[in-house]
């Protein structure tokens, strides 16, 4: 061993040192990029809508007695796409999307033709609801929700929320706030 | 020695209460209403934003209670009412994720590393105290390259 062996031999050692410190470095800094990209690439957390779990699943039991003395049973309406709509008159999308629920009706009028069931989410809004429909129209019939029991059992978030049920009794789509009769032809594939 | 045995005291309730945190509880409680109350402060409000439906008086949070009870008295187990509220609102349904999976991997990998980290001070602090045993003792190469440096110098 010399001295400029042991220099040499040090000198190796600071440089191996070195260069893994570089490597580590690297990869830490690449991995903190990777994080901070994919973190602001991800939309906040506030403005996603979580997709229904239950789309593609049997529709949950909706059955009752509709304001008007109708019976109404969703298990009884396969072979017809059902629309499933959740509101308030208190909630103002749920009042601009009557016109639309309304012209999907009223173009939808044969026996085995797409319908629409109403539930009215709040029972203190049942007197308003008996109300509304009789200034604004609509045939289709409303449901009342005791205990909100309905909503839960399908995820409610918010109102208004539909539920478009194919002929076999799935779900077919979920569409959160307002909806529209050209939304709801567009999932149906303008059903007759 | 009473220096290590504190050590390794901590080490053992650090560990300890890490696991502890990280393993399923089987605590549950038992009358209806204390059911429900647990399963309220578990699962999120369906409206809100980042609150259990026990902390929001959401009409959504409401009715998701009254569901609680309702499924309660029919007999259905704590579980069973998780499972029905993740089917409807998805995995995020509940406030705390399930143990399980990836989960275990989150809670159980911190204390792997933290336990690596402790034993790689405790060794290090070891070693540095006593002298880098790595060095060992000198030899007689090692002897001869200081003299030889030496005169260099002079």
């Amino acid at each position: 061993v010399t001295v400029a062996g042991a220099e040499e031999a040090t000198t190796g050692t600071s440089t191996k040192r070195r260069s893994r410190a570089r490597w580590i470095a690297g990869f830490v800094l690449v991995a903190v990029a990777a994080l901070v990209v994919v973190l602001a690439m991800r939309p906040a957390a506030d403005s996603e809508t979580p997709a229904s779990p239950l789309v593609g699943r049997p529709a949950p039991e909706v059955r009752g007695t509709a304001l008007d003395g109708r019976s109404v049973d969703l298990a009884a309406m396969r072979g017809r796409w059902v629309v499933v709509n959740f509101f308030a008159t208190w909630g103002v999308p749920c009042r601009q999307e009557h016109p639309e629920l309304k012209a999907y009706t009223e173009a939808h009028t044969g026996p085995q033709s797409p319908a629409v069931i109403a539930i009215a989410y709040d029972e203190n809004d049942i007197a308003s609801a008996r109300s509304f429909f009789a200034q604004n129209g609509g045939s289709w019939p409303v449901v009342p929700d005791a205990g909100g029991h309905a909503a839960v059992d399908y995820g409610v978030r918010g109102l208004p929320e539909s539920y478009v049920v194919d002929p076999a009794g799935n779900i077919a789509a979920h569409v959160t706030g307002k909806v529209t009769a050209a939304a709801i032809e567009a999932i149906t594939g303008n059903a007759p | 020695v009473i220096r290590r045995t504190v050590w390794l005291a901590s080490i053992a309730v650090l560990v300890g209460a890490l696991a502890f945190g990280g393993w399923p509880r089987h605590d549950a409680p038992r009358t209806p209403a204390q059911r429900v109350e647990h399963l309220a402060t578990i699962v999120r409000c369906p409206t809100c934003s980042g609150v259990s439906v026990a902390q929001s008086e959401a009409p959504l949070a409401r009715s998701a209670r009254q569901e609680m009870e309702r499924q309660v008295a029919a007999g259905r187990s704590d579980q069973d009412i998780e499972d029905y509220f993740i089917a409807r609102y998805g995995d995020d349904a509940l406030l705390t994720p399930r143990r399980g999976g990836a989960v275990r991997v989150a809670w159980v990998l911190p204390i792997g590393v933290a336990a690596v980290a402790v034993g790689v001070v405790v060794v290090g602090t070891r070693r540095w105290r006593r002298g880098d045993p790595g060095a060992g003792e000198a030899d007689v190469a090692d002897v001869r390259l200081v003299e030889e440096a030496l005169e260099v110098r002079r």
